[in-house]
């Protein structure tokens, strides 16, 4: 029997992003896997949760593992969200009713890249960019040190055409998003992001990669402000042929 | 430790621009001798759990090993003090300093003595104090407190230190590191040698022998204990450890994850006071035991926090650190784990700004020897801030609004629909904005918003897979 | 109660239910430095002894390692040493050559012993893979011969050179410790004393001595 799938777009890529959404889509489907999508999704809970408010940080996750439950893999475009329901779920659950449904999704929950290498075993998609591109790799913190997620991105791009991989400095420098701390210690999210920017002014690149869309719009947002032709692109639409 | 003096110490510390440049230097630096240092052991990650295994086992028996630790030192001769608080601290090493007349004590590094405010009970009492440390006697002299727990002047130029020494004890003027330090070697040399009494802090005490460790480069510790007629070791209880063979491994990540060296140039192993035989070394040693909060902590769900053995990685490699510095933390602690251990010793509410002055980027807990899991601790002080109900009605509001439309598909959908509209109005078709009302205006402070794309993606794939058996789930 | 009752019936309070840390067993230890296998120790201890700014002499016998220690203490124009006893040095003469060299040896309290420009000691051991002196403080011993004055002479013979930290712990772990108490002061000594305070500028020699020399005397077989 098919093992079900389900994807998990999150709520960034559904409703500020929808093209990263259709992107991984699309990703999943040349890697031969066509996914459920389970319409009645919304989010994992992580902003309440990182901002303290457990309980209603719970409430969402309640919602989050009544509309995954049963699937035997969920696969998701974000390691912050990935990482949510994979270490955060477990003790968010315990003594709760649904205990064992959230152990069960959060044993079975891949970011993109992740599942693309080590459950599929893919590495080619065959994919080619438009024209020659040199892109250095943002590694978003939750995927990178929270999953361990830096081999398989590179190892994905590394097989698409007229992609020329660079290692930017500080490539594993927090961008200075960490979720509503960008708004409520606004000026230091401001200094990590000004740092970002310089890493990324002095790298030999044109454009920057990452795996976290939460991420890319904080960065983008200081490059467009900065005046910067550079940009940053999530994984996603690189991988699904997507970049003009 | 108010809420807006959080913001408005912040503010001056991104925009001192020497701070900027020195802490860019100190921490780099920092990073970069810990990578190296780390990379040439024999398996940095096995190492690290090795080291955090010590910790554990020592904090799981730690009222066996403070007694074993006791009596090795009684039965080498020396005395052993415990001191609930820090003010009972403080009268400890009063009654000890009546009793062995003593009017001058100088000072090996210690973040517990600054936790309880030693110098300044001492000096109340007409006590004479110097820190022996190069940094730590600077700070002294400049009237400031440490910004990092490895360079306590990480934040000071040499031009400012130049200055100081001259203004200070009339050193000439120069702009060179090795002339300063000369000049206070030589001003030093006679408060060693005048000194009644030296105070240490302990790295690691080894229960099994009744051995105090101390680590340094400078000398002024092994001066400072040596040298004075009593030594007396101030430790937080948490330092115990059971062997020595803990002790190989801790030390030695100690000095690769602090300084990037292999050992750090002293490593003092102190087993009480000089024995009847021996020709030099203080007649008198006590280790004074300092609990202010520990025992609570031990029994908390912030146990872990304990596991620290101070070696400031989480400093260096903290982004947030790297840009406001250490006295934006406020207290004795800085960094990340000072953002942990203020509240948890001080109570939650004297430090309310702390743990959330953090993205939970992980660098910390990367960097950490003993593997503490800093995030995961920020994460459970800001539940234990809201619980206490220290958010504003505004947040708590807003939350409980926002859980409301987020577990219900419906809500969602639609709010995420007037979102979007919102965003594209306001970008008037540039693609992002500029601007974006309170509470959210602290954003395009700094950076651009997007307008949102539309439709959204669950509305594509409706489009595209219509009538399709795709999920069987209600909408 | 006293506060040490308080203190340990708190902590035993927080251990009841359950240890914090359940499953923390020993772990199997390893060394923290590398050492190759087969390595040549000696050449090991003195990479690692110039690494830490320190600097070796070797000498083949006893009188080259005297040799090196009379031109040690005349170009540092040494007019007074505080020094370990002649039976705890693993070199007989060096008491002899100061006479002949009109060098005071001085004891005594500290004021008295801060006017040594030179300090000689042996060591109890020495680690290769850090470069590392061992010195314990015991009758003859004084802790103030490495410690005060600027120029620290140690001497050695290659026998007393071990691998590492580890392998000391394990010898003292035989010996039942047996070092801490007999001994009120262990330090282990890995190059000058140093500093990177002032804008994380390196300088060398801070209180600690200024300089360390090792004369490393062959064993004769």
């Amino acid at each position: 029997m098919a093992k079900r799938v389900a994807y998990f777009v999150t709520c960034i890529a559904d409703t500020v992003f929808p093209e990263i959404g259709e992107a991984a889509f699309e990703v999943l489907a040349r890697a031969g896997v066509t996914p459920e999508f389970p319409l009645g999704q919304t989010c994992c809970g992580q902003p309440a949760f990182n901002a303290g408010f457990t309980d209603e940080a719970r409430q969402v996750a309640e919602h989050f593992v009544e509309v995954f439950a049963g699937y035997e893999a969920i696969v998701t475009p974000s390691g912050s969200c990935a990482s949510m329901v994979k270490h955060y779920y477990p003790a968010l659950f315990r003594g709760h009713p649904r205990q064992a449904d959230a152990l069960h999704i959060a044993a079975r929950t891949y970011e993109l890249t992740e599942y693309l290498v080590d459950v599929l075993g893919v590495r080619d998609l065959g994919v080619a960019l438009p024209r020659p591109t040199r892109a250095a790799i943002h590694d978003a913190c939750h995927g990178y040190r929270g999953l361990g997620i830096a081999r398989q991105p590179r190892l994905l791009l590394s097989h698409v055409r007229n992609l020329t991989l660079v290692e930017m400095v500080g490539h594993d420098q927090c961008c200075g998003f960490g979720g509503l701390f960008a708004i409520k210690m606004s000026a230091i999210s401001g200094a990590m992001l000004r740092d970002k920017l310089a890493a990324i002014q002095d790298a030999d690149c044109d454009l920057v990669i990452t795996g976290d869309a939460s991420c890319m719009m904080h960065i983008n947002g200081g490059l467009s402000r900065a005046g910067s032709p550079k940009r940053v692109v999530h994984i996603a639409q690189v991988l699904a042929g997507a970049l003009k | 430790m108010k809420a807006e003096s959080f913001e408005k110490i912040v503010d001056h510390a991104l925009a001192d621009r020497q701070l900027q440049v020195a802490l860019d230097r100190g921490t780099t630096r920092g990073v970069n001798a810990r990578l190296l240092a780390m990379s040439e052991t024999t398996d940095a990650q096995a190492l690290r759990h090795q080291a955090r295994l010590a910790r554990e086992r020592a904090l799981n028996q730690l009222p066996e090993l403070l007694e074993q630790l006791e009596r090795n030192i009684i039965a080498n001769g020396g005395h052993v003090l415990w001191a609930r608080d820090a003010a009972e601290l403080n009268q400890h090493v009063l009654t000890i300093c009546r009793q062995h007349n003593v009017r001058r004590v100088v000072k090996g590094k210690s973040m517990v003595t600054e936790e309880t405010a030693l110098n300044h009970a001492l000096e109340q009492e007409g006590i004479d104090v110097v820190e022996s440390d190069l940094g730590e006697y600077i700070i002294q002299l400049a009237g400031e407190t440490p910004s990092h727990i490895v360079f306590p002047m990480l934040h000071k130029t040499k031009e400012a230190t130049a200055q100081l020494l001259h203004d200070k004890l009339g050193m000439p003027l120069t702009d060179q590191p090795e002339a300063m330090t000369r000049f206070v070697r030589g001003v030093m040399r006679q408060k060693y040698l005048q000194a009644d009494l030296g105070i240490s802090g302990v790295n690691f005490a080894i229960a099994e022998t009744g051995t105090i460790a101390t680590v340094e480069n400078e000398g002024n510790n092994r001066l400072s204990i040596s040298a004075p007629p009593v030594h007396v070791a101030v430790m937080g209880l948490e330092k115990v450890i059971a062997t020595w063979e803990d002790y190989a491994v801790l030390v030695q990540l100690l000095a690769r994850s602090a300084t990037g060296q292999r050992m750090t140039v002293y490593n003092n192993l102190i087993s009480g006071p000089r024995r009847p035989d021996e020709p030099d070394g203080p007649e008198a040693f006590y280790l004074i035991i300092l609990d202010n909060g520990r025992s609570r902590i031990l029994a908390s769900e912030y146990a872990e926090s304990l596991a620290c053995i101070r070696c400031g990685a989480c400093l260096n490699a903290c982004p947030v650190y790297q840009n406001i510095g250490g006295h934006a933390y406020g207290w004795v602690y800085p960094g990340p784990i000072g953002s942990i251990i203020t509240p948890l010793l001080r109570g939650p509410l004297t430090a309310p700004k702390l743990p959330y002055a953090s993205s939970l980027c992980g660098a910390c807990q990367a960097a950490c020897p003993v593997e503490i899991n800093i995030p995961d601790m920020l994460l459970k002080l800001r539940r234990d801030l809201v619980q206490a109900g220290d958010p504003s009605l505004g947040w708590r509001l807003g939350m409980k609004g926002w859980a409301v439309a987020f577990k219900s598909p419906m809500l969602y959908r639609l709010g995420g629909r007037i979102a979007g509209w919102l965003t594209r109005v306001l970008a008037r078709g540039k693609g992002h904005l500029r601007w974006l009302p309170p509470p959210f205006n602290g954003w395009t402070a700094h950076r651009d918003f997007p307008a949102f794309g539309t439709p959204s993606f669950r509305e594509r794939y409706l489009r595209r897979f219509k009538g399709q058996p795709h999920d069987s789930k209600k909408p | 109660m006293s506060a040490r009752e308080d203190i340990l019936t708190g902590l035993r309070a927080a251990l009841a239910h359950s240890k914090p840390f359940p499953g923390a067993e020993p772990a199997a230890f390893q060394a923290v430095t590398r050492i190759d296998p087969g390595e040549d120790l000696v050449a090991r201890f003195i990479a690692e002894v110039q690494r830490v700014k320190g600097e070796v002499h070797t000498a083949a016998n006893d009188d080259e390692a005297l040799d090196i220690t009379k031109d040690l203490l005349t170009s540092h124009h040494v007019r007074r040493v505080v020094m370990w006893d002649e039976a705890h040095l693993p070199l007989r003469g060096v008491w002899a050559l100061l006479e002949r060299l009109g060098i005071e040896r001085v004891y005594g309290d500290n004021a008295s012993v801060a006017a040594a420009e030179a300090g000689i000691t042996g060591a109890d051991w020495a680690l290769a893979a850090t470069g590392t002196l061992v010195l314990s403080s015991g009758p003859g011993r004084p802790r103030m011969a490495s410690l005060l004055p600027p120029l620290h002479i140690a001497l050695l013979t290659e026998d007393r050179i071990i691998p590492r930290l580890e392998d000391y712990v394990a010898a003292q772990r035989a010996a039942r410790f047996g070092v801490f108490r007999r001994s009120s002061n262990v330090t282990l000594i890995t190059g000058s004393s140093r500093t990177s305070d002032i804008e994380m500028h390196p300088v060398f020699g801070v209180h600690g001595p200024l300089a360390l020399h090792v004369v490393l005397i062959k064993n004769l077989d």
